[in-house]
């Protein structure tokens, strides 16, 4: 067993053991504030731990290795896990709620996003999808005295179960043709002739199942309700970390199974983020919940990051990286500030947004940033990462490829589009209509730990940073996008 | 270094406005004068060190930004965005000065309008396309936000949307542009200099350029409002608070013009002569399209933004034409009809807080009233006409010389002095209609400007009479960029004269 590149995951499942052990000790009672602050030390000696590991940890024949890329996620996931459970841990406060039963199913659902960043083997990839997925599950319908979340709840079990269930179909295929559940060996591995329907059958499968997690059109159907039901801290985890382990599947997926770069594969992708893009852009365009704009948002975003699919070189990857990156914890602050709101306003509507500058000035402000990255302005991250991955994208298309001509036109259609109604939430905020300035602006000044600041601010820095100072950040996803090695047969 | 010093004080000022607790109002509004005064009375050195006669940029400060994709922070100044800088820091600082109509959230205000100072200094600063590019979209977004919070009018929502995605239309199609020059280049480089030596070394491809040069002139075109695509400035003109105004119409619009001079001059000139004839064309309509529609205007603000589109008309045409001299008159102009444009909008901000709106009907008599800024309104008027000593006559004369020089004498003159009479006959009026007359009983409280709020008129006509009293202070120092920039081309022409056998 490869334990070397295990030791992050399994120190994050002691944290959760150490956690419930303690609960049943205090006979269910485990003071809130003690909990708290060992999860919160925890999760935070794990981050420092993730960094001070500097090499990669790759052993031939194993499930999971340890490459640039695992590594690079993992601190990724490690620190959107820590602002996630300080975001959490406010909104528990908030609803009088009990600590462990939340806590605990999300500190399990990040053990499997961070195996996920480090699977070579399709079982595992498939076993990685349901430990964040089963979670998920009960999170999805946590506020079971409000039907919509039940709803949301019910509705993310079936689509989920269903996009496992495809997806596990076509690992069967795929292992049927070649032999072989490693990534690693499936790399080298060519389909014979007389196999290759099968062969691209079963890969379709498996990118449907993956697309499920993306959100990417037309695997969305689920999100736009489960994203408004869910309670916002739940829907915040939905959009970055979920749909940010999606996209690491589908990368160590892709890389392996399938060409890219070549004619068709990269006309299959196109379409399919072309797709995405113009579906949740045009969508997103009347919606008048928060929640709900961003579920439609994410599946344009989902569509900018498939760009790097189409392209399929590492300079696209690691262009896409860095909009993961950016764009997770960019939603990590606009949920810290739409949990705000809804806890405090009992609505998540655009116009209950108009309480924010009045009440809460740094989270109106750091909201309006996340809009701002999200449209692509500078000098946030947003934009050097949608400028990247337009810049590949272009690159290849010059040499010759008009589906990608295309795609990046759609692409910039796309930004245009988003501008609208990002900068419609920033009018929600800072001039409401009448009728929320009436209702919901007035109000007393919200409670806003420290606590909560150092989150807010990690999260703008991780806006502003990758934007005012790229090299840094390009250096490590160009790190992590070298450990991929891309397939060519 | 000082290129970096005048552009990052705004930039940290608008820092340290947001560490300011929000009840010191006075404190944000003297920070905010502060630093765009500092930037200003900086930017003279930048006037007066400048060598005269030496080729190249000068002040140049590079820091490598992104190495691995050749993306560099890279200021420097030659004549042609000398002035255009000075007249960005001068102007910001104007706009902080007559920003005394703002009375609610001062600190989101101040902290918008220092970014946007910072962001229009850099923009023409900046000698890396993308940087080029990035600081402008950083003075165009709080526009937005300003617009919609502070804007005048009913329709200041929609005309915030309207200008946001509108200009980000023409922004994104320019940044499409830009990569394409980028991949056409084959080197990894995104600076102008570097661009500048590969492209005259080696053509970029004909296939690429057949594409490049509309898509830029397009998305140029959106940004600087050439007919048909200037429907969005009027609106936004007229909704915007003073201070935006005047940065955006006087400095920011000069981003697509100082884009075609920049990138597309230079870097294409192959496939240039069919383009730049369609652009002599667009560009007459805007002078006299825009002057007729700007003489129907029954309000001040209107009217303004129309001469605005009409003024930009004339530097189109002297930017076409492809010469030495029609060129030097464009860049002229475009410095100087930044300070006409945001003395326009100034003025436009106090007529709008005397009398509480700005149709021309609704005035009258306004000379007695207040006579200083009676005496600034009729100035700038007939600077706008192109009286001479005002920095106008001279870009217009220039250009005038320029077309006349070119293939297009008689339809250029007679488009340029079809502009001129036309801007006589609206600005005229206006004086006319605003300062002369009977004063209607309404507008008994109105005041003259008092001391302090006189600064930023006085300010900006003496930026405008300076220029105009003495253009070798502009002009001496744009001989050698013009020339560098139009020397693709004309060596092209050379050639081509060469291959051609003569009778």
């Amino acid at each position: 067993m490869n334990f070397a590149a295990f030791q992050l995951e399994l120190g994050l499942v002691a944290l959760a053991l150490v956690l419930l052990v303690l609960d049943v000790l205090h006979k269910k009672t485990l003071n809130i504030s003690k909990g708290y602050a060992i999860g919160t030390i925890g999760l935070g000696i794990l981050l420092i731990l993730s960094f001070l590991i500097k090499n990669p940890v790759i052993v031939p024949d194993s499930m999971v290795q340890l490459d640039g890329m695992a590594l690079g996620f993992k601190r990724m996931f490690l620190a959107l896990g820590l602002g996630f459970f300080i975001i959490n841990q406010n909104w528990i406060e908030r609803r009088n709620d009990s600590f462990i039963t939340y806590q605990i199913l999300f500190l399990l659902a990040l053990v499997g996003m961070m195996i996920a960043c480090s699977i070579n083997n399709l079982a595992l990839l498939f076993l990685t999808m349901e430990m964040v997925a089963v979670p998920f599950y009960v999170l999805v319908g946590y506020l079971n005295d409000k039907d919509s979340s039940l709803e949301s709840g019910v509705k993310y079990l079936i689509m989920a179960a269903l996009a496992s269930a495809v997806m596990v179909m076509g690992i069967a295929f795929v292992y049927g043709v070649s032999g072989t559940l490693y990534l690693d060996k499936l790399a080298q591995f060519t389909p014979p002739a007389e196999m290759k329907t099968a062969y691209w059958l079963g890969v379709m499968l498996i990118v449907a199942g993956l697309g499920f997690k993306i959100s990417a059109f037309p695997f969305h159907y689920w999100a736009p309700d489960v994203y408004q039901g869910a309670a916002a801290p739940v829907t915040g985890l939905l959009a970055s970390a979920s749909k940010a382990v999606g996209f690491v599947l589908l990368t160590r997926f892709a890389v392996a199974a399938m060409p890219l770069g070549t004619a068709q594969v990269t006309l299959l992708w196109v379409v399919i983020s072309a797709a995405s893009i113009l579906y949740g852009n045009l969508c997103a365009i009347p919606q008048q919940n928060v929640k709900r704009l961003i579920a439609f948002s994410g599946i344009a975003n989902a569509g900018y990051m498939m760009m790097a699919f189409a392209v399929g070189d590492a300079m696209a990857f690691s262009a896409m990286f860095y909009y993961l990156i950016a764009y997770a914890f960019t939603i990590m602050g606009a949920f810290l500030a739409i949990t705000l709101v809804e806890s405090e306003v009992g609505s998540s509507d655009l116009d209950a947004l108009a309480a924010l500058p009045g009440r809460s000035p740094f989270a109106a402000f750091l909201l309006s940033a996340a809009m701002v990255s999200l449209a692509g302005i500078p000098p946030m991250a947003g934009f050097i990462g949608k400028f990247l991955l337009l810049k590949s994208v272009f690159i290849q298309g010059v040499a010759g490829s008009g589906a990608l001509i295309a795609l990046a036109c759609i692409a910039l259609f796309g930004v245009i589009v988003s501008i609208y109604y990002y900068f419609g939430v920033i009018r929600a905020i800072y001039w409401p209509r009448e009728y929320a300035q009436k209702h919901h602006a007035q109000g007393e000044r919200i409670a806003f730990p420290r606590i909560l600041w150092v989150v807010g601010t990690l999260s703008l820095a991780m806006m502003v940073l990758p934007g005012v100072y790229p090299a840094l950040f390009l250096k490590a996803t160009q790190w992590m996008a070298g450990a991929l090695t891309f397939v060519t047969h | 270094m000082l290129l970096t010093t005048i552009l990052l004080i705004p930039l940290l000022g608008a820092l340290l406005v947001l560490t300011i607790p929000a009840n010191f109002r006075v404190l944000h509004r003297g920070v905010a004068i502060f630093a765009t005064g500092l930037s200003a009375i900086l930017s003279l050195f930048l006037l007066f060190g400048f060598q005269t006669g030496v080729e190249g940029y000068q002040f140049v400060h590079k820091v490598a930004w992104v190495p691995s994709i050749g993306l560099n922070y890279h200021v420097g100044v030659d004549g042609i965005n000398l002035g255009l800088v000075i007249m960005a820091a001068w102007v910001s600082f104007a706009a902080a000065l007559v920003s005394y109509e703002i009375k609610k959230q001062d600190k989101l205000y101040y902290s918008l309008l220092l970014l946007m100072c910072g962001g229009v200094i850099g923009t023409f600063a900046s000698l890396d396309i993308i940087f080029f590019y990035a600081m402008h979209e950083l003075a165009l977004i709080p526009t937005f936000i300003m617009i919609g919070v502070w804007g005048r009018g009913e329709k200041r929502v929609y005309a915030a949307f309207q200008m946001a995605i509108y200009l980000s239309i023409g922004a994104m199609i320019v940044l499409a542009g830009l990569i394409c020059l980028y991949a056409g280049a084959g080197a990894k480089t995104f600076d102008m200099q570097e661009l500048a030596a590969i492209c005259a070394a080696e053509p970029m491809s004909l296939p690429l350029q057949k594409w490049a040069i509309p898509t830029l002139l397009l998305g140029f075109g959106i940004l600087v409002g050439l007919v048909p695509f200037h429907t969005w400035a009027p609106l936004t003109y007229s909704s915007a608070p003073s201070a935006p105004a005047m940065i955006h119409a006087g400095v920011l619009k000069k981003f697509g013009l100082y884009g075609i001079i920049r990138l597309i001059l230079p870097l294409m000139p192959q496939e240039l002569h069919p383009w730049m004839e369609i652009l002599v064309v667009m560009a007459l309509v805007n002078a006299i399209y825009c002057g007729f529609i700007a003489i129907r205007q029954k309000c001040f603000a209107m009217m303004c933004s129309y001469s605005s589109l009409s003024h930009v008309g004339f530097i189109f045409l002297g930017i076409a034409v492809l010469n030495n001299l029609a060129l030097t008159g464009a860049v002229f102009l475009m410095v100087a009809h930044g300070f006409l444009a945001a003395l326009l909008f100034a003025l436009n901000g106090w007529l709008h807080q005397q009398t509480g709106g700005t149709a021309m009907a609704n005035m009258g008599g306004l000379m007695q009233k207040m006579p200083f800024i009676g005496f600034i309104m009729s100035a700038t008027l007939l600077a706008g006409c192109g009286l001479p000593f005002f920095g106008n006559f001279v870009g217009e004369f220039l250009i005038l010389f320029g077309a006349w020089q070119s293939a297009w004498h008689w339809p250029a003159a007679l488009g340029v002095f079809t502009g001129l009479i036309i801007s006589a006959v609206y600005m005229l009026r206006a004086i006319r209609q605003v300062l002369h007359g009977q004063s209607p009983a309404e507008l008994s409280g109105v005041v003259d400007a008092n001391a302090w709020r006189k600064l930023p008129y006085v300010l900006l006509i003496a930026g405008l009479l300076a220029i105009g009293t003495w253009p070798m202070l502009l002009t001496g120092k744009m001989k050698e960029a013009v020339s560098q920039t139009l020397e693709p081309v004309n060596s092209l022409t050379v050639q081509d004269q060469i291959n051609t056998p003569s009778e």
